[in-house]
């Protein structure tokens, strides 16, 4: 085994509020290998971007990163002086958001931001930058690249817009990206395009990628290993082919079959009933226990964590190939 | 089946008028134009009573505008929305108001469409009372019967619509267009914003209600797994014009126009495994600039000096399926 890129230990990233403590990240552990994607999946509040924040040290108050260690490449990042974070960001780690305005000033043109996020890390000439902006644009299927740092960002189509973060975000060549929802604003053949771009640099660059998302349609086709996070904590880990197929915690099994497929058009889908829980309220119970079908009096205490075959799962009753297998087995059905 | 809504060639444009500055600079012999966007353009479709018909597009493509038109939201520039065998044009203002209840529209996002200041019940209730189909002093009792039918609970009714997740809101917004018994319900976008498990929840809650109520659908959306699911045909819109009309089924096995195969090869499928991806090149063009003929060809493989020149028509090329594309012309 080589060693990962990225790789977390029990990161906790709490948010003290009036109404109490938020474990928006609780107690979590990944890494990732170079050239390797990571699909981190969750639904709203489940705590996915502030995992992405944390690695980035971009938590602001009132969360704190409360306990735990990301290493990146064996060296350790929580506790790091600003500036040597600054150093680090947009050089060896960078990150893609889901609105590409967040990356791009708007009233600077391309070449201007793209000539600084070189040159704030790496002593180039001017005309040498440049050349490097250009062709970081070429590369992710920009056309004229000349021509387009010449613009400035409200110019320029939302998924064009997407590709120039994306350039940015690899053009001091990092280690590690963490892409935090990239194509969910854009339409279907453009977030193919996209797709396409993140994997093959990825590839050809050998960067390690966490990619942020709500949709496992998106991260099937994309990663290698997938996270599934609920309310703070990763509930299951493994290989991306493994997992989808024979999930073994029962909130990824209903994620996936609450997703319409091919079979039984026009009936009802399967529904996860309830809601997510507060992350006020949580104790050290299992997260997903009012919704599953498979609880009993063992998931008020905190569910372990078992490995088999180089995936984890949180739970005590993780599922059987077989018993995911059969349909309608993973929690309980319930009318609306 | 007979058809319920039958759209006959509607286009919409959209005009921004010259300001003064410009008129007068057109007097000096400048050229300024006004600006116009064609929505969308030449579109017929028909649907049947009972039927669900997803559209699909990717953004700019009209397929809002025309959910609009055909709730009465916007007029067509051009065409007819003809419901059930009556134009819409010929109609007094009676049989139009009973046409603009019977079209009702669920937006995307609910927490745009509720007013912030009310609590539900009366979001709920109020449509009803104004149109004289309850007395006001049925309409906590009517705002109840909704909720529940949504399958909120009712004693949640005098909240106001922050109180509520997304899901929640949105079921808000749906009880809110069946107060007043519609037949014809236009859903645009009406669960992306909403997370995966509780998308679910509400795309089996359109299930339910279309059994229950014998609803019409015009489903709206860029996500085509939710309209394969729930459609049972499904128009492709491309800048303003339906490029393929077919059985939810026969599309997804053989799509026909270029453009439906490219959007049904792109969507993302869990099932897919880890793959490569071969998108199309090009993004959508501007509408307020369309490509001439086909406005598919700058990006389809396929293309030849006909489709640079000659708009194709949508039109039968087997039964039940329509595209328009040359190549499908013979």
């Amino acid at each position: 085994m080589t060693n990962p890129v990225l790789s977390i230990d029990n990161l906790q990233t709490h948010f003290f509020t009036r109404a109490g403590v938020v474990k928006a990240v609780d107690n979590i552990s990944l890494s990732v290998n170079a050239g390797e994607i990571l699909g981190l999946v969750g639904e709203s509040g489940s705590g996915k971007s502030i995992t992405g924040f944390s690695i980035l040290g971009l938590v602001d108050e009132p969360g704190r990163i409360v306990g735990g260690s990301i290493k990146l490449s064996g060296e350790e990042l929580i506790g790091k002086p600003e500036a040597a974070l600054r150093r680090i960001r947009g050089g060896r780690a960078s990150m893609i958001f889901q609105d590409p305005m967040m990356t791009l000033n708007p009233v600077l043109r391309i070449e201007t931001q793209m000539i600084e996020a070189i040159r704030a890390h790496e002593k180039v000439p001017r005309r040498e930058a440049w050349q490097r902006a250009r062709d970081g644009l070429a590369q992710v299927g920009i056309p004229s690249p000349e021509e387009r740092l010449k613009c400035y960002p409200h110019e320029l189509s939302g998924g064009m817009r997407q590709r120039v973060a994306i350039a940015i975000a690899f053009l001091n060549r990092p280690e590690f990206i963490v892409a935090d929802e990239p194509t969910t604003a854009l339409d279907v053949t453009i977030q193919s395009q996209i797709l396409a771009e993140a994997q093959k640099l990825c590839r050809e660059n050998r960067t390690a990628m966490i990619w942020i998302t709500h949709d496992l349609s998106v991260v099937a086709g994309l990663a290698d290993t997938i996270a599934v996070m609920y309310a703070g904590r990763i509930v299951e880990n493994g290989p991306a082919e493994a997992v989808l197929r024979s999930p073994r915690h029962p909130y990824t099994s209903g994620l996936i079959k609450s997703v319409p497929g091919e079979h039984l058009v026009g009936q009802r889908l399967f529904q996860i009933p309830g809601m997510t829980p507060s992350l006020l309220k949580l104790g050290e119970a299992c997260a997903f226990k009012e919704r599953c079908a498979y609880q009993d009096d063992a998931c008020s205490a905190a569910p372990p964590i078992s490995m088999e075959g180089g995936r984890a799962c949180r739970c005590f009753h993780p599922l059987r190939a077989d018993t995911a297998a059969q349909s309608g087995g993973a929690a309980k059905e319930s009318a609306p | 089946m007979t058809a319920i809504l039958d759209v006959q060639n509607v286009s919409k444009t959209f005009v921004t008028p010259l300001d003064l500055a410009e008129k007068l600079a057109n007097l000096m012999g400048a050229t300024n134009r006004e600006i116009r966007v064609q929505a969308t353009s030449d579109v017929s479709l028909t649907i049947d009573k009972g039927e669900v018909l997803g559209l699909v597009g990717e953004s700019g493509c009209g397929k809002s505008t025309l959910g609009r038109t055909v709730a009465g939201i916007h007029q067509a520039s051009q065409g007819e929305i003809v419901w059930k065998g009556k134009k819409l044009s010929a109609m007094n203002a009676r049989e139009k108001r009973a046409y603009v209840l019977a079209v009702q529209m669920i937006f995307q996002d609910p927490f745009s469409s509720l007013n912030p200041r009310r609590r539900i019940a009366q979001a709920v209730g109020e449509a009803p009372v104004a149109h004289g189909l309850i007395s006001r002093k049925e309409q906590d009792d009517y705002a109840v019967e909704m909720l529940t039918r949504v399958g909120l609970d009712p004693s949640l009714r005098d909240r106001y619509p922050h109180q509520f997740s997304g899901g929640q809101r949105q079921r808000v917004g749906i009880a809110r267009a069946l107060a007043v018994n519609p037949e014809f319900l236009v859903c645009d976008e009406s669960i992306a914003a909403l997370d995966v498990s509780v998308q679910a929840q509400i795309i089996n809650l359109f299930i339910d209600l279309r059994e229950e109520l014998d609803l019409t659908y015009m489903f709206i959306s860029h996500d085509l797994s939710v309209v394969r699911h729930i459609s049972d045909r499904v128009a492709i819109m491309y800048l303003g014009r339906v490029v393929e009309l077919a059985p939810t089924r026969e599309l997804f096995a053989n799509p026909l126009h270029p453009y439906s195969a490219a959007l049904l090869s792109e969507a993302p499928d869990l099932r897919s495994g880890k793959r490569s991806f071969h998108p199309i090149s090009g993004e959508v063009p501007s509408p307020l600039n369309p490509p001439s003929g086909c406005h598919f060809h700058p990006r389809c493989p396929h293309s030849t000096d006909l489709c640079r020149t000659e708009r194709p028509v949508l039109r039968q090329v087997a039964p039940g399926r329509q595209t328009a594309c040359h190549l499908h012309a013979t």
